[in-house]
Parts: C-alpha cells; structure tokens; sequence
C-alpha cells in the first residue's frame, strides 16, 4: 500500500497498482518513501483522482476484452497493461460520466494530473473542456466558464466589425 | 442537456465564485483541442483568450478555404470564405484578369495536387491560360492543345498539365489527351499526345476528376459510375472499372483527395425519372489502385436535415442533379451545382473523437445579385498572404 497525503492533510491508502496510473508517483515509489507527499493537491482533487485511477487500475489490469485475457492471466495483476484502455467502451462510458464536473473542477483535476503525470487523465479533461466550447458564441464561452469580458466597448465594436481576423494576422 | 446538468453542479457548490476559471497554459491546450471553426468565437471571449486563439493558429494547419469566381464576358469577382474567419472576403481582380483578353473566355475548375496552386483555368479557341494564383487575379498564357475541346477534363498532376476529352466526336478526337509540363523551363510548353481516355468517358458529359502528384483519377457522375485513372508517367490509362458504391440507391457520385486519401461522396436517393429526391449523402475512401470503396465504413455522412437543405432547388423542380463535391485536408465542401443556395463544410474527425461535425455556409450576395455569371468554384489549402 501506498500513502499519499494532501495538500491538506489528509491521507489515503492506495493500492500500488491504483497509485501507479501516475507515473511521478511510480518513479518516487522507485528510489524512496511509501508515504508521498503531494502539498499542491487538496484532498478534494486527490479524492476524484484516486477514483479514476482505481478505475482505470482495475479495467487495465483485468481486462474484460477475451483478446487480452489470456496476457493478463499469465501476467501478476500487478503489473499494468495500458493496451487500449480507453477503446474498451465500458471504460469511454464511464469517463464520460467522470468528466461531468463544472469547470473549475475540471481545471483543478488537470492541473492535479498534470502534475502526477497522468497522462490519460490530463487528455480526458481537456478533450472535455474543448468540446464545451464546440458551437458557441462568445458570450456563451463567458458564461460558461465565468470569464470577465475585459474589451473596451471599442475593442468589441471593433472585433464585431472585423470579419477577417485571420487574415490580418499572417 | 449535458450543460445544463453541469450548470446545476456548478450552482450547488458555488463553483462560480470561485476564482479558478480556465487561464493560463491550461487555456492554451484546450484551445489547441478545439475546431478551427470554433476559433473566431474563442478570440472574442476576452484578452487572454484572444492571445490563446492567436498563438493556437499560428502553429495549427489551416482548415482549406472555398474560392468562388464569378465570371461573365465582361467582368470577373472573386471572393474566398474562410472557415477561421467564418466570412467571406472579396479579392480584388486587376481590371486585366478580369477578361484575360480571351475572346469567349471560358473560365472552369481544374483538378489538382499542387497544394496552393491554381484552381481555375480559361480556354478559348486561342489560348489556354492558367491561373497564377488559386483564384486567377493573374494568368500564365500558354499554348492551347493542338486538339480544338469544349468542356475537357484539366488536371494539374504534379507539375504536368493534362486536358483528356471534350474534343469534337466527329473528327475523331472525343477523347484524346494531351499533356505539357505547365512548370518546365524553357519558356515553351510542348503538348504531348498521349492514350486517349477510355471509351466510356469519350462521350460522358459529367466526370468528377481528382489528381495526385503521378495520376489523374476520373469517375462518371452518375450510374454506371465507370472509373479509371491516367498515369502521367507511363501516359496509360488503366482498364476500365465500375466503381461499387456500397449504398445501393447511388444517383450520384464526385471524387477528391483530402489528406493524401482519395475520397468518393456519393447521393443517395429514392424515387423514379423526375420523381427522384435526394435522402442521404456519404462519404468513403476508395483504394487508388483497384478504384475499389477500401471499406464499408463511412468517412462523413451529411445530417438528414442538410440533405434537404442540398436538394432544395426553389421551386424549380431540380432537386439534386449532381453533388458539388470540394475536399482537402480533412475538410469538405458539398453543394448543388444548379441551384447554390448554401455550401455544406464537413470537418471530418472533429475535435473530441465526437466524428464528423458539419456547418452551413451562405453563399456570398453577389452570386444572387448576378445570377446570368457562371459561376466557378475551387478549394485551396491557403490562408496565407504573400
């Protein structure tokens, strides 16, 4: 087992193969401690962390896909296979449920992962973040993820005037 | 839905008072995730966000633009819409390249593999000129074909120049090609006869062509869908093939190549003679070598509703008579040829593994305020001035 403690205090047992899924922790755990500090993630961020690397630790190492099973059975469970997790669709499905946090959530998970370098995790979120922008007006951008507008009144009249912008910036 | 649920979430934790919104190198890879044509919007959300959108397109591929030519006898417009911009914009053309001194000039698209280079063409009984730029504000002059064409098949594959077809039945030249290094030194260019086009494109009016850097491909647009390519080095054309499009109620069909993969948009439909209505408009990749669709799977499919938005002919009672098809890139262009009251742009493979995504885009207001010009159109990987 492996201890991790947040930015707050708080400590979590994890199972090797759970905490693993980071691959900064895997390199600590290599040459040190079994007790990891980790003072820049609050428990609440390190909380949905470790739930989605235990997910993924446990469809990884067990996998439901008969292809697989034969090299996970003649392999110890606790070595991780990343074979293709998140084609298997059980697993899209569920990060897809993960992910429907707000904004400022999200932006503190992917920080957090970016961080422990988990690296599915930090392209889950900002695959998420970019598709809720996907179709929208700016006003709408703003108000979904809580943005001062800081344009002058001019600047603004002047972006709506401008249809070219691209073009000027070559 | 989904956001409004998220919203909800937001509003129970007080997430938005708190001051952790998106900024920083977090902001700039999401931004680097999101669609071209979502951009514009990005750069108008504040500062911080413009910065991102900027740098974002500085160092992404351009999705291709769409070039329209509106040509008459007396005068030429061009104008270019820009998905990033989402807008289009009028290109001046000199007074000089307007008529290009052609006696009946006729202006058309030719198929090509240079990445930003020409699109158009214009041939006369005299001349055959070439665009100097993707949408003619300046021509190159060279020698026309030694065979007098209407309507030919041009091609520009790989630095070679080469017109198949639209030569006169009756002297015995339906089909014959030439072909000339538009690009060779010298000055001169010298117009090679080569294998005349397979019999089945001699006297077909409608062929869909698309080149690669060695080989021009060509398609019938409509049923049998007799497919062939032309190889430019060995100057043969390969035998024959129909080409088999897994949606069994084909009408028609156009060719392009996007991202180095050739791409068959075909029409589906319903209904008999005049009765025939669209219902359906997908894409698949075909193999260049057999000319065989490599796979069932479907590369873009057109939502229903834009479907109809294809075939709305106002009245006139076209329907849908043939697909525009434009392609580069990873992005295309659908339209009616007869009657362009909208563009279709698909972006295959959008952002967020969520497939294809797919925008309306209004012509421009001079195509309806000059409805005798013939109207000419290209897509061209080019957002940079020079």
């Amino acid at each position: 087992m492996i201890k991790l403690v947040s930015g707050d205090g708080a400590e979590f047992e994890v199972e090797e193969e759970v905490a693993f899924q980071s691959k900064i922790i895997k390199d600590i755990v290599a040459d040190a401690d079994d007790v990891i500090p980790l003072p820049t993630v609050s428990s609440k961020v390190l909380i949905q962390v470790i739930e989605y690397c235990r997910k993924h630790a446990a469809v990884n190492s067990f996998p439901l896909s008969p292809s697989s099973s034969a090299a996970a059975a003649a392999s110890s469970s606790s070595s991780i296979s990343y074979s293709k997790p998140v084609s298997d669709p059980a697993l899209r499905a569920w990060d897809n449920e993960f992910v429907k946090l707000n904004n400022s959530s999200l932006f503190d998970i992917v920080i957090a992962a970016n961080y422990l370098d988990i690296e599915e995790l930090v392209d889950l979120v900002l695959e998420t973040v970019a598709d809720r922008i996907k179709g929208k007006q700016a006003q709408e951008i703003r108000r979904q993820f809580n943005i001062e507008n800081d344009f002058t009144p001019e600047e603004e009249e002047a972006l709506r005037r401008e249809n070219s912008w691209a073009f000027q910036n070559n | 839905m989904e956001m409004a649920r998220n919203c909800d979430r937001e509003a129970e934790d007080g997430g938005g008072g708190r001051n952790s919104s998106i900024h920083g190198d977090v902001l700039e890879e999401v931004v680097s995730r999101v669609s071209a044509l979502d951009l514009l919007h990005v750069s108008r959300v504040s500062r911080g966000w413009r910065t991102a959108a900027i740098s974002s397109l500085l160092c992404r591929r351009r999705p291709p633009c769409l070039l329209l030519r509106l040509q008459s006898r007396r005068r030429a417009s061009a104008h270019v819409y820009d998905p990033i911009s989402g807008a289009w914009r009028d290109v001046p053309i000199p007074p000089e390249a307007s008529l290009h001194g052609l006696d009946a000039p006729r202006v058309a698209a030719l198929a090509s593999s240079l990445s930003g280079g020409p699109r158009f063409y214009a041939l006369s009984s005299s001349k055959l000129a070439l665009a100097a730029d993707p949408l003619g504000t300046a021509w190159r002059d060279l020698e026309p074909p030694r065979c007098w064409r209407t309507d030919p098949t041009v091609a520009l594959v790989g630095t070679r120049l080469v017109v198949a077809g639209g030569g006169c039945a009756l002297e015995g030249n339906a089909g014959s090609v030439e072909m000339c290094d538009a690009y060779g030194g010298g000055g001169g260019c010298w117009w090679e006869p080569c294998e005349a086009m397979p019999e089945a494109f001699r006297l077909s009016p409608a062929i869909s062509a698309a080149a690669s850097e060695r080989r021009l491909y060509v398609v019938e647009r409509e049923p049998p869908f007799g497919a062939s390519w032309f190889d430019t080095e060995t100057r043969l054309w390969c035998p024959t093939r129909s080409l088999s499009v897994p949606d069994p109620t084909a009408r028609h069909v156009a060719i392009g190549f996007s991202n180095g993969r050739l791409l068959l948009a075909a029409a589906g439909g319903s209904g008999m003679g005049w009765g025939w209505a669209a219902e359906s408009v997908r894409v698949w990749m075909v193999e260049e070598e057999t000319l065989e669709v490599a796979s069932e799977e479907v590369v873009a499919e057109m939502p229903r509703e834009m479907v109809a938005g294809l075939a709305e002919d106002g009245g006139g009672g076209w329907g849908l008579p043939s697909i525009g098809f434009l392609c580069e890139s990873g992005f295309a262009y659908f339209y009616n040829p007869v009657y362009l009251k909208e563009f279709f742009l698909c972006e295959q493979q959008a952002a967020g593994g969520s497939g294809c995504r797919w925008e309306r885009i209004a012509p421009p207001a001079c195509v309806e305020q000059r409805p005798i010009d013939r109207v000419v159109l290209g897509c061209c990987q080019n957002g940079r001035r020079r």
